[in-house]
């Protein structure tokens, strides 16, 4: 081909008006053209190029992971740790409420509400005590007539 | 049935110029393969309306170009609002295995506008039609030239510079 053969088709390229098969002897001419003109090299690198790029092929297709997707499992977590802190200052806000509010043991002296734990527990403890010291003794009582019938 | 058939053969036509088209705008293969998978998808789910379309390839490739331009965005958004995250470029070399000039006019035709670097994809790496890239770029064929003439212009100015000058970055 006439060196004004194609530079005139490769002005038409850069023109963006030349067909494919005109496209392709532009690239015959390229690759097989030992003394190219000095303007041409940069076009010739370019068309290379192109039918290197056009060699990239697409990965071997992996079955798509279906499941759960990342962001789906940020939001359940974001849930789940809502759930657990709300959870958590619910027992603790009822503990509270229940240890602050809501005596565990009330007692009455001589007519008078006894709230504080500690004292209801020490008056508790002595009734109870007065109260076992006195079954000991009217048990011993039944066991002393029993003794004194049966003789 | 026969629409099933239709449809494995675009697949299997299409898989490597869908996973060029979407690799020379995310120049990330591993989300370019994402993305391609994607795009079957949803032709499967309008194979009737893209297998009866005057261009059935050109129709596939404007889902594809679309779809990464989508995940395109939202990338860039996330990039913008993260504070601790390396944010990317694109002057890493795309393909480790293609040659310097390959790479190099590889992010030249990712740097340019989105009509430009479709036009000069499809026609030459591609071998697309005219007809066909105006379907999918959305234009006249007259658009495409005009679109196909900057591009080529633009790349070729770029590899000069290289040759000339050496390996510059953007």
């Amino acid at each position: 081909m006439e060196l004004n053969d194609i530079n005139r088709l490769i002005d038409k390229y850069f023109e963006g008006e030349t067909s494919l098969a005109e496209q392709r002897t532009i690239a015959s001419y390229l690759a097989t053209e030992e003394r190219l003109p000095k303007e041409h090299i940069p076009i010739k690198a370019m068309f290379e190029a192109m039918g290197e790029l056009k060699t990239i092929q697409a990965p071997q297709p992996q079955p798509k992971r279906r499941g759960i997707s990342l962001s789906l499992i940020r939001h359940i977590a974001v849930a789940a740790a809502c759930v657990v802190a709300v959870i958590v200052v619910a027992t603790r806000t009822m503990t509270s409420t229940t240890l602050h509010t809501e005596p565990m043991i009330i007692c009455y002296v001589d007519g008078a509400r006894v709230d504080d734990q500690q004292k209801a527990e020490d008056e508790m403890r002595r009734i109870l005590g007065n109260m076992n010291e006195n079954v000991t003794l009217a048990m011993a009582r039944i066991d002393k007539v029993n003794l004194l019938k049966t003789k | 049935m026969k629409n099933e058939t239709q449809y494995i053969e675009l697949v299997s036509e299409l898989r490597n110029t869908i996973y060029r088209l979407v690799l020379s705008i995310t120049s990330d293969s591993a989300e370019a393969e994402d993305i391609v998978q994607d795009v079957f998808e949803r032709i499967w789910l309008i194979r009737d309306k893209v297998l009866n379309s005057t261009f059935p390839r050109a129709y596939a490739c404007r889902i594809a170009h679309n779809l990464a331009i989508d995940r395109e965005r939202i990338k860039k958004r996330r990039q913008t609002f993260s504070v601790n995250d390396e944010i990317t470029t694109n002057d890493i070399t795309i393909s480790a295995e293609l040659s310097d000039i390959a790479s190099i006019t590889q992010q030249a035709i990712a740097s340019l506008p989105e009509k430009q670097r479709l036009a000069i994809h499809l026609r030459d790496v591609e071998g697309y039609e005219i007809e066909e890239i105006a379907e999918v770029l959305g234009c006249d064929n007259t658009s495409v030239r005009m679109n196909l003439s900057r591009a080529r212009s633009s790349v070729r100015e770029r590899i000069t510079e290289v040759l000339n000058y050496g390996v510059k970055r953007y």
